[in-house]
């Protein structure tokens, strides 16, 4: 019996308080979020794909600068314009080989255009004989820097304005929301044409132009929010207790409402990236030597029928960018509000 | 309701007025003019300036503005001479609206049966499919769709004319390209509907009841599923009309939004103008009548 005592250890026996418990560990909002995100895996792999993608955006600005990509000889257009994507000769579909226009059979380009010898590029060139490659990397880092600035200007001024509307409620939420409704009816394009055209041609004011519109869905999210977060007893408590408005709002309105307006953000992301494109392609986008994933989709538009691969790979590019931001937006509101979730 | 939509009509008519007074002004700040042909002597210019009013003070060409907006007459084109705006606009509207519902039908059909058919084989291959193919409507912008439809299907296929209007066949590969979107968007909508529909308790009581599976998808779940939908068709309706600028341009179609697009550079202030109250007054419209068809529909929803 002795032996046995030795071996094993009762359950319970010490009846110690921490065995009382039977709780799962207590969890923040965002701890249980990231737990169900992590479920997920489309969304797991977007927001790789994204964190990936902002890395190589910002160490590529060392190596690839503007002035770079922009470059180009123009006594040499003949030799390195319209060069096919190229990697490397052994490969079959990579290796400079294409079908010519006018001409009916494949042959090399490199060859006949007379290309240095172990020059390659890997999308080809544009007709002055810029890579093609370098210009997407420039031109994936401006449509970012646009639409995540212009994802700040729409946080800022819809966060603000939500709880602004919702806080004060009565009259001042109906004029708010009348106006917001305004905006609305105004179709985006019209409103996005006529701010940048106003504002000049420029990233900036593409920026500003984007940014000024997007705002009214974040807005009224937030108020929402803001409208039922109100009432409840945490918010009640802290006013009685004498708390300053400006202190509720930041305190426990936010946190609050934060789930919703990282979603938001995410959702707008990528139509501000196309929205940007948009512009562009009717040339109110950015100015001509600078690229952006927009301006190049319409430079490819233009030689289509000749050079497909000149439209084919940025498009690639700005439509897996949408669609990570797309599935990562996904992911993040199904494990904000687990309600939400399909299944 | 005859009260509901009266106030919305007033709303509506504010709402216009601010856009007109707006763009009215905005129009005004905007850098260059339409006249900067450099070409024309000063003289020619107060001439010019004279005959379309501008020579006078900026309040009275607002008024005088709004005061002819009332009678239809929404001035004559800078580029255009001679041509009024309104009857360019009643050309080219009329082929954008065509598009545009072309597409939206091809689109709500389309999506609605993709939704369907997802909803039943929730996460079988075919739901798998009709994800992947929504997803690609969604993500891929519509001109992008657009040109590599204008370059397979037109160019190397040859099946349909590469641009141009006027017969059914020059309007396949445009409706095709601007339909993708909301067909996407209403298989999304339709499918998590379903969903939700088929795992309700009436769909329990109407098996219990002992319907064939076909009765009470088709009876139930679809009905269901639909209704929410018309909240959605109304500013997609919209969109489809803005958002086939670009299709235009890409397939030369004389619609009015390759209009808005030309005017821009030309900096042709009556048409932008013109154009961005015939786009809001459309927009708002397509909402109403939906918040409308939704109230006639649903009866749960009260105006």
């Amino acid at each position: 019996m002795e032996n046995i005592n030795k071996d094993f250890t009762l359950v319970g026996s010490k009846g110690s308080d921490s065995t009382e418990k039977i709780a799962k560990p207590a969890l923040s909002f965002f701890q249980d979020a990231w737990r169900r995100f992590k479920k997920n895996r489309v969304a797991l792999v977007a927001m790789w794909v994204i964190v990936i993608t902002l890395t190589f955006s910002v160490i590529s600005a060392v190596v690839v600068p503007q002035s770079k990509a922009n470059y180009f000889n123009p006594n040499k257009t003949q030799v390195y314009g319209n060069l096919p994507p190229k990697l490397s000769g052994d490969l079959p579909f990579w290796n400079g080989e294409f079908k010519a226009p006018g001409s009916s059979t494949r042959s090399n380009v490199y060859e006949e255009q007379g290309v240095e010898k172990g020059k390659n590029y890997i999308f080809g060139t544009d007709k002055y004989g810029r890579s093609l490659a370098k210009r997407t990397i420039v031109g994936l880092r401006i449509s970012l820097i646009i639409a995540l600035a212009a994802a700040l200007i729409d946080l800022i001024i819809g966060v603000t304005y939500g709880i602004i509307s919702g806080w004060m409620g009565g009259k001042v939420d109906l004029v708010m929301q009348r106006i917001i409704e305004i905006i609305q009816s105004v179709p985006n394009l019209v409103v996005v044409t006529m701010l940048a055209l106003l504002l000049g041609q420029g990233i900036s004011s593409i920026i500003i132009a984007i940014g000024l519109f997007a705002w009214t869905g974040m807005a009224r999210q937030v108020r929402n929010m803001v409208l039922s977060y109100k009432e409840r007893d945490f918010v009640l408590a802290s006013k009685t207790l004498g708390q300053s408005t400006w202190k509720i709002a930041v305190k426990h309105l936010l946190p609050n409402v934060s789930g919703v307006i990282v979603v938001q953000i995410m959702f707008d992301i990528p139509s501000m990236i196309m929205y940007e494109a948009v512009l562009s392609a009717i040339n109110l986008g950015v100015k001509p030597p600078t690229s952006s994933l927009g301006s190049l989709i319409n430079d490819g538009i233009a030689s289509l029928q000749f050079y497909p691969f000149q439209l084919i790979i940025p498009a690639i590019v700005l439509s897996v960018l949408s669609l990570t931001f797309i599935f990562f937006g996904d992911g993040l509101r199904d494990a904000f509000d687990p309600r939400a979730s399909e299944d | 309701m005859v009260k509901y939509i009266l106030k919305r009509l007033g709303l509506l008519l504010l709402t216009l007025f601010l856009i007109v007074t707006l763009t009215f002004f905005m129009m005004q700040v905007m850098p260059g003019t339409p006249f900067s042909n450099p070409k024309l002597t000063p003289d020619q210019l107060e001439i010019l300036k004279h005959a379309y009013g501008l020579d006078k003070p900026l309040w009275q060409q607002y008024l005088i503005y709004i005061g002819h907006m009332f009678t239809g007459n929404f001035g004559t084109s800078f580029v255009y001479t001679n041509q009024p705006v309104i009857t360019m606009i009643a050309q080219r509207l009329p082929v954008s609206m065509q598009l545009g519902v072309q597409a939206l039908i091809v689109g709500t059909i389309l999506g609605a049966f993709m939704g369907k058919a997802s909803a039943r084989r929730k996460n079988g291959w075919l739901d798998g499919i009709f994800g992947f193919v929504s997803v690609l409507g969604i993500s891929v912008p519509s001109f992008v769709i657009g040109t590599l439809i204008l370059l397979y299907l037109g160019f190397n296929l040859n099946l349909f004319p590469i641009s141009g209007w006027g017969t059914f066949s020059q309007t396949v590969m445009p409706t095709l390209a601007l339909s993708l979107a909301p067909m996407a968007v209403v298989t999304r909508f339709v499918r998590s509907e379903m969903i939700e529909s088929l795992s309700s308790d009436y769909i329990l009581l109407a098996r219990a009841k002992g319907l064939s599976e076909k009765e009470v998808v088709n009876k139930h779940a679809v009905r269901n599923s639909l209704i929410p939908m018309l909240t959605l068709i109304g500013p997609m309706a919209a969109n489809l009309l803005t958002g086939s600028v670009l299709i235009e341009k890409i397939f030369s179609i004389p619609g009015i939004g390759s209009q808005f697009v030309d005017s821009i550079p030309a900096k042709d202030f009556p048409v932008i103008m013109a154009t961005t109250i015939v786009y809001a007054v459309i927009l708002m419209l397509f909402i109403l009548v939906t918040d409308i068809l939704t109230a006639i529909v649903d009866p749960r929803v009260r105006l």
